[in-house]
């Protein structure tokens, strides 16, 4: 099920909200609790109910696991149940996402074709495998683990960051499912949660599937091997650059916002990336939440930057990579990891020789840090290698006689472009705009805002209009749904 | 306003967005371009059937109208030749089927034609039993009100039907707007337009291109009769029990009413032709209650029993097109013979004119 489609907007997510806040109100906090777990497995079953069985056997291991490691006294053992719990995660993610891919290169080195079996990837592993695998590290660190499973199963299934994140850490989580199902609900949970959800699916429905008509031509017509002239594929890049952002994002506003609805608050995980004058920086600002866990679970336990320039780029690229092969089993999505790898070092090495003395005009650097996240983009929705080149070479101007890439209005595309490049580059994004997470604790007096779209956010009236009428003209849109890029991953 | 309560900015909200769904709904656009729009592989036949119906004037004296079944399955042109042979006349007949199941869209294409153009006969498909599905495409050919007026119970469609017209509704005001920048073009266009007749049962084809392959091949004998056996198998005709039969057909027999009734209203003679699935070949429909004084039934026994007839379970194959093209002409001139043409019964074909597009 989409958040996107009229069957999750006018027809699961009423009916979980009513039955949540039913039993809460009725102050019967565990059966409010079962409520979500019920309607989370309802989510995630929607998609193929096979899989229910794997997850709730995963979140059953784990728990277990997270409550040996707990009670073991000894070092030795703690350590061994640890890795267990690593064995068992990265193996069942190894096994659904990884072994086709394994198995296809090795074919593919020895000759032999047809040998990879294909396995339906199930929803969301490698969220709820990252997430459970932080958690039995955290415990095994000395963090408490989850009092009860019903939390627990909470951590890991509440279905509005089930299948496409923000990846969330059980130290910021638990305590709020500990406390969920009870209590009053203050209004600006309840005021701001529609709001985030409805401007995170204007950003998915009105705008991702909207210049995705101008991406998605151009990357089939290069995976065809169709020649492309330099402007089609520049529009191409540049549509899937906000594709991806208006899509991914989009999602995470939307899973803010049902979040909320629940009482729920989850970590922020996009910051206008866009606007990045660095390629350290947009890191800083995209899927933060990855970019947190791949930080602290990979990078630092690999030494980090303690062990020397050196040491620190391998350890760059190492975590870089893996990040890209977690978002796919594929060699694009590989090279799209050491790409960023290659970029964060160059940004590094810069930032260390040069410094201050010789710090690029603001401008340039946002051109030069855009060019490489393009570039990147191209490679990691591209068919493959080849398709990619295509691509980037037609960008170069390197093309002969381009092709038909079947774009539709082109004056269109490129308007469309403009506008949406121009609301991510300038405006500021939905949650500024509704000022989350300080406005559930703020009062709304102390808002300043610029000559932007928070001003719109300053009158009520106001704001009420335009979330009804972007309402309105996603409900429109709402029949025909797109797909979530990151319901993949 | 700033102290502006929870409650009375969801139900602002709320106003602005029904009020803004509403509005969209009386956004005026172009019949023809509506029609038009639909151009995704046979689908597209939908903007031929409008031309054929509101700009082409070749007279049109029998129009069948029904699924992919009798879109692959009859040549006007063969029919034609048909009847004159058998001495009925020469009549222009015109196939204005359309793929997928659904009354609900039969109904728009036969009122477009009955309110627009004189008619003789009209011959309406049937197969093993009314199909309860709404066609998918009904809400982009439907006007608003049909839509808003549609049978909602045992409708699956009803919802989703609605929930499409907002965003349609805008689409065809900017498309009416400028047509060109969308690939449709404003007005008829003789140079575009497919002719007075198509002929579906050898290939498909719109606009001058192939869409399918020459249908000139059958699948071997066991793999139909094996895919006819499932089909049975499957088969579930009274899903609701008999109990509520009436419940379970009404959706489609609302629409075969009101084409009925429509027909009548114009004096239009109706016929019906029963073109089943090979799987249902020598049968007759499951509730022959639902035609029977309503108009003669073209049965068509076991003259399609031969697998070498079917290009797949559904669908006859060029040869088989042919055989049942050329009986329709004896049956259409047989001894209820067809409703007579508005413009009278001309004693012969001239062989040019008999001659297939």
């Amino acid at each position: 099920m989409l958040f996107g489609s009229l069957e999750f907007v006018f027809g699961f997510l009423p009916a979980a909200l009513i039955a949540y806040h039913l039993l809460r109100l009725r102050g019967w906090q565990t059966a409010a609790k079962l409520a979500m777990v019920a309607a989370s497995l309802v989510f995630y079953g929607w998609w193929d109910p096979r899989y229910v069985l794997l997850v709730l056997a995963s979140i059953a291991v784990n728990y277990t696991l997270g409550a040996l490691i707990h009670g073991a006294a000894a070092p030795g053992p703690r350590k061994a149940l640890l890795l267990l719990g690593l064995l068992l995660n990265l193996g069942l993610l190894g096994y659904y996402k990884y072994s086709g891919f394994f198995l296809q290169t090795l074919g593919g080195l020895f000759g032999v074709e047809g040998v990879a079996a294909t396995l339906i990837i199930p929803l969301a592993i490698s969220f709820f495998t990252f997430q459970q695998i932080a958690y039995l590290v955290e415990t095994w660190r000395g963090q408490p683990p989850a009092s009860n499973l019903l939390d627990y199963l909470l951590f890991v299934l509440f279905f509005p960051h089930l299948i496409a994140g923000p990846i969330t850490h059980h130290t910021e989580m638990l305590p709020q499912f500990h406390e969920a199902g009870r209590g009053r609900l203050p209004a600006g949970f309840i005021g701001m949660g529609a709001a985030i959800f409805v401007l995170g699916m204007a950003k998915k429905v009105l705008i991702a599937d909207t210049v995705a008509h101008f991406a998605d031509p151009v990357f089939d017509a290069a995976a065809r091997g169709t020649m492309l002239s330099a402007a089609d594929a520049w529009m191409g890049a540049l549509a899937y650059t906000l594709q991806l952002y208006f899509d991914f994002s989009g999602y995470s506003d939307m899973a803010i916002g049902i979040g909320l609805l629940f009482g729920i608050r989850f970590p922020v995980n996009f910051n206008s990336p866009y606007k990045a004058r660095s390629i350290v920086d947009f890191w800083r600002r995209w899927h933060i939440s990855l970019s947190a866990f791949l930080r602290t679970y990979l990078y630092i336990p690999l030494g980090g930057s303690r062990a020397g320039e050196a040491r620190r780029y391998a350890n760059l690229m190492a975590t870089m990579t893996l990040g890209g092969l977690w978002h796919g089993a594929g060699w694009t999505f590989l090279f799209w990891g050491f790409l960023h790898g290659v970029y964060l070092m160059a940004n590094h090495a810069w930032s260390a020789r040069a410094g201050d003395r010789l710090r690029l005009p603001r401008g340039l650097a946002w051109l030069l840090t855009m060019l490489g996240v393009i570039v990147a983009w191209v490679f990691f929705r591209a068919a493959s290698f080849g398709a990619a080149l295509g691509i980037l070479g037609a960008m170069a101007g390197i093309a002969g006689d381009a092709g038909q890439a079947g774009l539709p209005d082109r004056q269109l595309g490129w308007l469309l472009i403009a506008i949406a490049g121009l609301i991510a580059v300038t405006q500021p994004n939905v949650l500024q705009v509704a000022r989350y997470p300080q406005g559930l604790d703020e009062a709304a007096s102390r808002v300043h805002p610029g000559f932007d779209l928070r001003r719109l956010a300053t009158s009520p009236a106001l704001a009420s209009v335009c979330l009804g009428l972007l309402a309105a003209a996603c409900i429109a849109r709402l029949p025909k749904p797109g797909v979530f890029l990151y319901f993949t991953f | 306003m700033a102290s502006m309560s929870l409650a009375r900015r969801f139900a602002l909200a709320a106003a602005v967005a029904l009020a803004a769904l509403a509005g969209s709904l009386a956004i005026p656009h172009d019949r023809h371009i509506r029609w038009q729009d639909m151009r995704d592989e046979a689908w597209a036949r939908l903007g031929w059937i409008y031309e054929r119906i509101h700009f082409d004037r070749t007279p049109i004296d029998i129009a069948f109208i029904g699924t992919s079944h009798t879109m692959n399955g009859v040549s006007g042109a063969a029919v034609r030749a048909a009847l004159a042979a058998a001495g009925g006349g020469c009549q222009h007949v015109v196939n204005l089927s359309y793929p997928s199941y659904g009354r609900n869209l039969h109904w728009l294409i036969a009122r477009e034609l009955l309110e627009n153009r004189r008619v003789g006969t009209l011959v309406i498909e049937v197969f093993e039993n009314e199909s309860r599905k709404a066609h998918p495409f009904f809400s982009s050919i439907a006007e608003v009100s049909d839509v808003l007026a549609a049978p909602a119970m045992i409708n699956l469609n009803y919802l989703s039907d609605l929930a499409k017209l907002p965003a349609r509704q805008v689409m065809l005001g900017l498309k009416t707007l400028m047509p060109e920048r969308f690939g449709l073009h404003r007005g008829f266009d003789p140079a575009r337009y497919d002719g007075a007749d198509v002929d579906n049962t050898r290939q498909v084809q719109v606009g001058g291109v192939a869409l399918t392959p020459v249908r000139d091949t059958a699948p071997p004998r066991e793999r139909l009769e094996r895919a006819a056996a499932r089909a049975r198998a499957r088969k579930d005709g009274n899903m609701l029990g008999e109990r509520l039969e009436a419940l379970e057909y009404r959706f489609p027999r609302h629409y075969l009413d009101r084409i009925l009734a429509l027909a009548q209203q114009r004096g239009v003679a109706v016929k019906f032709l029963y073109l089943p699935s090979y799987a249902y070949v020598g049968g007759a429909p499951r509730d022959p209650s639902l035609y029977a004084g309503r108009g003669e039934m073209l049965a068509t026994g076991t003259l399609l029993a031969d697998p070498g007839l079917w290009y797949d379970l559904d669908h006859l194959n060029m040869q088989g097109a042919a055989l049942l093209s050329g009986a329709l002409g004896g049956m259409l001139a047989g001894p209820q013979g067809v409703g007579v043409p508005p413009a009278g019964l001309p004693a012969a074909c001239a062989p040019e004119v008999v001659a297939a597009k």
